[in-house]
């Protein structure tokens, strides 16, 4: 960041606070208000006030805050008010809700009903942020939230640019930080991706720009970091020498629900292992960064992405398997097939899940198979990696059974949800006489370890965009790189009529993401 | 009475509550019991004061090894233990956590029969933190021995019966090397935090140097350390020459710190309490509020286990007064 720019200068007076004490205060967050488009939908009500309120508990939120919401939906500031706490209230996770707390923080919500392409919407925003610095001293920084639906993303940035309201408009408004957060997708394929990024970049410059991957937020994702390069013991055994294979699931319990046209146009692949997994790949497989700042770790995390083999044509079928989920019955209740559902044609060629094997071309994991899934209609909302260790070099106790784990029985599970931990499985003897192995595993579980309440991902993520930290926000090198590794597999996909559905509701998927694992000897691991 | 315990006698019957747990756990096939221990914590008590529940919550995050070394006045010389194990089970979990606990009794003429025993009852690469919960326990010299094994020496001076002594004997301690952390200053911290958060804006830091008085008004007769740390804290951290000024309330409903004033050139900054759970805070022509949350003697103690290492902060302001 250049040493004159709003938000360094910001940092630095906030920085200078002579009360601070780091041992006993949380991070010091400056003053700021948040403008959040799309603040009548789904992401704000279930998410975004939730997060923020809980934030207000912990006492996390600069005692200047406020919020704008805006939407097309015509409301009053009392309106917007109960329709937050309604929500609040519902999605809370995990925690308390105080009705004292709430009357101080929804003085602070504002709301402003206005469509995001027309220009007086955006004077209307900008003289409630001037009403709102003084009023709740905001100190001139504001946060953009785009939290609409993504056709909108680039209106809603044009019209921040030529309002004044952006860092690179002609006039800029006041001092201070102007950041923009814009939620995934970003872009429906790599060429969108560009496209938006340039809008973006016209208004925004990159420092500015915080592309949200909530899973990135998760504790556990965290804590690979943690694990790998704050501890001497592992990072010798994460390599292609001792490591046979690493599994990534992301699995859902649920179907497409009401989002059957949206989920239509998406599938799996880039809803899921583009937006998400391939940055959990990357956090997993990535180069210790020398320092722990962002550039620093997003240049190692970019580095990865950029080493992923890119599959040719010819080799995408038998390394990338699509499934559609078919009727079926589960627990006594009649489940829909995908093409059953609402909104969605009944010869859907869809992915509702998805798996491919990677491999990264580098020194460390040259020749590890890297597998990743994800589906919806599965037997359990679980999310995991699963790094399958070698089998010991010689085994002395080759006539004794090892059960089903056969001669690799080393496995380090990292749980991400919905119970974030981490498990070791090792080979102990039984008790008694003779030496039988017996598999055990020593878990580490967040919320038994610390009894703390872990925060949500949202929680993580706002507090970093308000401190300008953006290690966990992905970058646009990393967005386009991860683009370049499944828009061969979109390709051959989308010219390729599968014979959908090829898996019931509730079961792990196709025989055919079997098989793709079959081919190196290994099998999917059941969570 | 019995007047002689053994380290590993103690050590024998924790293993032996361990067993019965796994074997009660295999039993009803619950998968047993985890084990957790995070820290040595020793407890120093006099005579039957309850600590049981403020180390039951503490056990839920900081899993320890604990050792209630409790002195109390007997007719006769005593000294006997037992070992314990404080288990619960976490919400939506079948499998039980366990935290371990020795308790030992001790007359004063046995005190100093203790520190042996106590040394060989650590459990071995782990912090070990003292909790003299009666601060007047610090007047027996046999703790000396056990003090240099301390990461941590905790005291709460606002609740001694003689504040000025602990003070000082805090101050002692912390000359001779020792970590020290007081509950007294775990209580102001919301207070303390609240004055970082509005010198968070520029405006109000910008006018930090021209601070030229503190005044806190508070409920009790005379200030009590809360009070007493807090200006000082806020006088350290200006870093120039103020006028501290101490104010009783006589209204019916004070707090023990009711109010927080700041004054400078042009400036007036206060953080007033409303009530059990909430501060004011103006300046400038802004309000706001904030909420502070109810303090127990676990959720103090808690704060002082994040702090093992040396509290720069703390120190600094110990040595003022």
């Amino acid at each position: 960041m250049a040493a004159d720019s709003p938000s360094s200068t910001n940092l630095a007076s906030a920085l200078q606070n002579p009360f601070e004490d780091p041992l006993r205060f949380e991070r010091r967050l400056a003053p700021v208000a948040l403008v959040i488009f799309g603040a009548n939908g789904d992401l704000t009500m279930r998410k975004l006030l939730p997060a923020l309120y809980r934030l207000a508990y912990e006492r996390r939120l600069p005692s200047g805050f406020a919020v704008i919401g805006n939407s097309r939906t015509a409301l009053t500031d009392d309106a917007f008010r109960q329709k937050m706490y309604e929500s609040v209230k519902q999605f809370l996770e995990d925690s308390v809700f105080d009705e004292d707390l709430w009357k101080e923080f929804a003085r602070k919500l504002h709301y402003i009903a206005g469509d995001v392409n027309d220009p007086a919407c955006y004077a209307a925003i900008k003289t409630k942020l001037a009403e709102v610095e003084t009023e709740h001293a905001t100190g001139g920084n504001i946060l953009y939230y785009l939290s609409t639906q993504p056709s909108y993303y680039s209106p809603v940035i044009e019209q921040l640019g030529a309002a004044g309201l952006a860092p690179k408009s002609a006039n800029p408004i006041g001092s201070g930080y102007r950041r923009l957060v814009i939620e995934k997708p970003f872009g429906h394929d790599l060429e969108t991706a560009r496209t938006l990024n340039d809008v973006v970049q016209q208004v925004f410059p990159e420092r500015d720009v915080y592309r949200i991957d909530h899973y990135l937020g998760k504790e556990t994702v965290q804590n690979v970091f943690a694990f790998r390069f704050g501890n001497g013991i592992f990072e010798p055994l994460w390599d292609r020498r001792y490591v046979n294979h690493v599994q990534i699931t992301a699995a859902e319990s649920i179907g497409v629900g009401g989002r059957g046209a949206f989920y239509q146009e998406t599938g799996a692949l880039r809803d899921m292992i583009q937006g998400h997994l391939l940055q959990i790949m990357a956090t997993v497989a990535m180069e210790p960064s020398a320092v722990f700042e962002p550039d620093a770790v997003r240049d190692e995390r970019a580095k990865l992405l950029r080493s992923i083999r890119i599959m040719k044509d010819s080799e995408v079928l038998e390394n990338a398997v699509p499934g559609q989920y078919g009727p079926s019955r589960i627990g006594g209740e009649d489940i829909k097939g995908f093409r059953q559902e609402d909104k969605v044609s009944p010869d859907a060629q869809t992915d509702t899940f998805a798996s491919a094997t990677f491999f990264v071309d580098n020194w460390r994991w040259a020749g590890v198979p890297f597998y990743i899934r994800s589906g919806k209609r599965l037997p359990k909302r679980v999310t995991e990696i699963a790094i399958q260790f070698n089998e010991a070099p010689h085994s002395v106790f080759s006539g004794e059974p090892l059960g089903s784990f056969g001669g690799r029985p080393n496995m380090l599970i990292l749980r991400i949800q919905p119970e974030e931990g981490i498990s070791l499985r090792f080979l102990s003897k039984q008790p008694g006489t003779g030496m039988r192995l017996r598999p055990v595993s020593m878990d580490f579980n967040y919320g038994t370890s610390f009894g703390a309440r872990t925060p949500t991902a949202y929680e993580t993520l706002l507090v970093d965009v308000m401190a300008g930290d953006s290690t966990l926000y992905t970058r646009q090198d990393m967005v386009e790189a991860s683009w370049k590794v499944v828009e061969p597999i979109m390709n051959v996909w989308g010219n390729t009529k599968f014979d959908f559905p090829n898996y019931d509701a509730g079961s792990w998927g196709p025989q055919a993401a079997e098989d793709m694992l079959g081919i190196h000897g290994h099998q999917w691991r059941t969570p | 009475m019995p007047t002689t315990l053994q380290a590993d006698k103690l050590l024998h019957e924790l293993a032996t509550v361990w067993e019965e747990l796994g074997k009660q756990g295999v039993e009803d096939k619950s998968g047993g019991v985890l084990r957790a221990c995070a820290m040595n914590l020793l407890v120093c008590v006099e005579g039957d004061v309850d600590v049981g529940e403020t180390i039951a919550d503490l056990m839920h995050e900081f899993p320890s090894r604990v050792i209630v070394l409790r002195v109390k006045k007997t007719s006769t010389p005593t000294l006997e233990g037992r070992a314990i194990a404080q288990c619960w089970m976490p919400f939506g979990r079948r499998q039980q956590i366990c935290a371990e606990q020795i308790e030992i009794v001790a007359s004063p003429d046995t005190l100093r029969d203790t520190p042996s025993v106590i040394r060989g009852l650590w459990a071995s690469e782990l912090p070990v933190v003292m909790w003299f919960r009666h601060a007047g326990l610090l007047r027996y010299e046999e703790f000396a021995a056990l003090l240099p094994m301390a990461h941590k020496v905790i005291v709460d001076s606002r609740d001694a019966e003689d504040p000025e002594w602990t003070i000082k004997q805090l101050q002692a301690l912390q000359k001779a090397g020792h970590g020290v952390g007081d509950l007294a200053w775990a209580r102001i911290t919301r207070w303390r935090e609240s004055v970082a958060q509005m010198f968070d804006h520029p405006a109000c830091s910008a006018k930090a140097g021209t601070i030229h008085s503190i005044t806190v008004t508070h409920a009790t007769l005379s200030a009590p350390t809360t009070v007493r740390y807090l200006a000082e804290w806020v006088a350290s951290a200006l870093g120039h020459e103020v006028a501290i000024t101490y104010q009783r309330l006589s209204m019916a409903r004070a707090w023990e710190i009711h109010s927080l004033e700041l004054r400078g050139e042009g400036f007036l900054a206060t953080i007033v309490r409303k009530d059990a759970s909430q501060v004011e805070i103006r300046w400038d022509g802004f309000t706001g509020a904030l909420m502070f949350p109810k303090l127990t003697p676990s959720t103090l103690l808690l704060e002082e286990f994040e702090v093992l290492d040396r509290d720069p902060i703390f120190e600094r302001v110990l040595a003022r007064l």
